[in-house]
């Protein structure tokens, strides 16, 4: 080891380097995040549905997700559906599966959500005579999307995360960059503690947000 | 008995209990009553250090409590064990019961004296049943709390905390979380106690009750005592403004025949 | 079909190096996890804030950051750790951080009158948590803690980035010499699926055995 504790020149100079694979990461995560929302809204109403042809492929769905490895489901994706003909870019592959993986988790948060609000809010509003559709609009879902900011929130925490893994598909996200740059260089310790800054700030930022936005609809409730 | 002189409590900047100066007797039943936020519940909970406060002296049965004076006069906390010693000594029934759920009601009553006192099981257990016997609830030895109503619970709380033969029994308001036609039969335990010469200190908000077993009635408001008196003085003629306008509250609809 | 059934023995190694993987970690992150937990719950703020920081550095940070630090960290400080060996204490430092939280969402759930009404009784401050709290914080425990159990067997996939041997990186092997990337995928999926589907009924299986009220 040199004489430095730390090389912190070599990190200025190829700080361009990491912010492109933070604006990468970023991209990737709030593709993902778009994506699970909406997909985790339609697993849930199949979730929550009395038809059993909608319930059924929706908890397999839910099932098969939670219980496999994000990884093998990029793998899956990316190297699976080429060979059928459906040539995926790296990005589109890692933003599916994803948006995929956690559309399965957000499912069950708004199911969970929902169900946590209690019978007697619904039958508050269907006693001022609101018909069932509505009072689940204007009662129910105000109050559970009060309680699901947190536990949505920390998936976006989770996707940040996971985008890490994305790298294993050559997308040039932070980690890659990282690793790129590391195998180049000398200072493979220091760009890899730059990186754990990197996601340290992300994921902290993105947690204080929740924590204020949370307090503030717990003052309206 | 009990001597508390100055007690002060704070949490952070709040102060809760400005300087308490109260005397119970051996034997004495005192009610505490008061509004809501005036640091009843604190001051009940600083008698056993549940709460350990910050100024002034607590002094049970001669010793004083969770603190100990060093040669220069200042105060030390107690270690753990001495503490946990002086509140065996000291009952407390609370507002929501807190019967351990797994275990059955026996077991919560004989847990205390067999692990602390070394007392031995099977006297302990007898123990348990004579008391179970008082407070009228012996058919329900082997029951688990989860299936008692909210009375019978709080009856096995008080049969617990006498397992321990305190000196001072502590009640915090205690038939507050209770179905109204559920409330006379704690009372009636209670009230037992009282007659047997037990030392209470009880906060409560059931004004007949005060004014029939208590020996004295205190008036707690914003963390001091404001006035403190035999129960018939005090619902007839209460001397300060506040009290006044406390007692109202409770003859407005029903007249408080003191 | 009969690619995946050919390459299935390969297969099933990877996936006895990938329980392997998860049990070491699991036990020794349990060890960790449970004392943090314990130690946040201290009435003195430096264990307190030593465990706060603890589980905010790991988990703000993804695995395979941490996999990476630790590898390219190691030669550096003159360490010459055990591929396998490095990657259970890594994995074991990650899940223990969750599980820490898990712990003292646990004994929090426990409602403080427990205590009160155990203190008030007598008994020092350690034996009531250890009989009265602790005892019952054990229900509120083990479903969170099985999840992340769960959490910690699809976390194993991870070090196959590193080249650290189990049943992903298996199964990239495989498809690699094969080409038949579906069929291999669908059935290390599979096996990952029968992995922690069953370790979810086990942990339920066992949620019910700690039910009171009998």
């Amino acid at each position: 080891m040199g004489g430095y504790f730390f090389d912190f020149g070599f990190i200025y100079r190829n700080l361009p380097i990491f912010w492109s694979g933070l604006g990468v990461t970023l991209e990737v995560s709030v593709m993902a995040m778009a994506g699970a929302v909406v997909g985790g809204l339609v697993i849930a109403f199949g979730r929550m549905s009395r038809r059993v042809w909608l319930f059924a492929p929706a908890t397999a769905y839910v099932e098969f997700l939670r219980n496999t490895p994000v990884l093998i489901q990029m793998f899956g994706l990316y190297f699976g559906l080429a060979v059928l003909g459906f040539r995926l870019s790296p990005i589109t592959a890692g933003v599916l599966a994803l948006a995929g993986q956690n559309a399965a988790y957000l499912a069950e948060i708004y199911r969970a959500g929902i169900e946590s609000v209690s019978r007697r809010q619904l039958e508050a509003g269907l006693a001022l005579g609101m018909r069932r559709w509505r009072a689940m609009r204007l009662v129910v879902v105000p109050i559970a999307a009060s309680r699901l900011v947190a536990p949505i929130g920390n998936q976006l925490v989770v996707i940040i995360k996971d985008t890490s893994l994305v790298s294993s598909i050559s997308v040039y996200e932070l980690t890659m960059e990282g690793k790129r740059l590391a195998e180049r260089s000398a200072a493979t310790y220091e760009v890899f503690a730059t990186i754990a800054v990197f996601y340290l700030v992300l994921t902290s930022v993105v947690s204080l947000v929740l924590r204020l936005y949370e307090r503030r609809v717990q003052l309206i409730f | 008995m009990i001597r508390v002189r100055g007690l002060v409590k704070r949490f952070g900047q709040h102060t809760v209990l400005h300087g308490i100066d109260l005397d119970v007797a051996r034997g004495e039943v005192v009610v505490v009553i008061g509004p809501s936020g005036s640091g009843k519940t604190t001051l009940l909970r600083c008698l056993n250090f549940l709460e350990e406060y910050d100024d002034g002296e607590v002094v049970v049965d001669g010793e004083l409590l969770g603190y100990r004076r060093g040669a220069d006069g200042r105060l030390r906390r107690r270690g753990e064990e001495e503490i946990a010693k002086s509140r065996g000594e000291i009952g407390m029934v609370f507002q929501s019961f807190n019967l351990f759920p797994h275990k059955s009601v026996l077991d919560n009553i004989t847990l205390a004296p067999i692990y602390i006192k070394g007392v031995r099981r099977d006297v302990a257990k007898q123990v348990a049943r004579e008391l179970l016997e008082k407070v009228g609830l012996a058919h329900k030895a082997d029951a688990y709390p989860g299936t008692l109503s909210s009375g019978q619970q709080q009856r096995v709380a008080i049969a617990r905390a006498l397992a321990m033969q305190p000196k001072v029994m502590l009640f915090d308001e205690v038939t507050s979380a209770l179905d109204p036609e559920l409330v006379g039969e704690v009372l009636t335990v209670m009230r037992g106690l009282a007659e047997d010469g037990m030392t209470m200190v009880i906060v409560s908000h059931e004004m007949h009750f005060a004014r029939e077993v208590a020996h004295r009635v205190v008036f707690l408001d914003g963390g001091r005592i404001l006035e403190a008196g035999p129960p018939k003085t005090l619902f007839r003629e209460p001397s300060s403004e506040r009290l006044h306008a406390f007692l109202r509250r409770f003859t407005e609809g029903y007249k408080l025949s003191v | 079909m009969e690619t995946l059934g050919t390459n299935l023995p390969y297969l099933l190694r990877g996936a006895r190096v990938t329980v392997l993987l998860f049990a070491a970690s699991l036990a020794l992150g349990t060890v960790v996890g449970v004392g943090a937990g314990l130690l946040s719950a201290a009435r003195h703020p430096v264990p307190r804030g030593i465990v706060a920081v603890y589980v905010f550095l790991t988990r703000g940070i993804p695995l395979l950051v941490h996999l990476f630090l630790v590898y390219y960290l190691l030669p550096v400080i003159g360490l010459d750790l055990e591929p396998y060996v490095g990657a259970t204490i890594v994995l074991a430092l990650y899940i223990g951080a969750f599980i820490s939280e898990v712990t003292r969402g646990a004994i929090g759930s426990v409602s403080r009158g427990q205590l009160d009404a155990a203190l008030s009784l007598g008994m020092t401050r350690g034996r009531a948590m250890r009989k009265i709290v602790l005892r019952q914080a054990v229900r509120y425990f083990l479903p969170p803690y099985i999840g992340n159990a769960v959490m910690l067997v699809k976390l194993t996939s991870v070090v196959s980035v590193i080249n650290i041997w189990e049943l992903t990186l298996a199964g990239r092997e495989v498809v690699e010499r094969t080409l038949a990337p579906f069929q291999i995928f669908a059935g290390v999926a599979l096996i990952y699926f029968a992995i922690c589907y069953g370790l979810s009924r086990l942990g339920r299986a066992m949620e019910q055995r700690t039910e009171f009220g009998h």
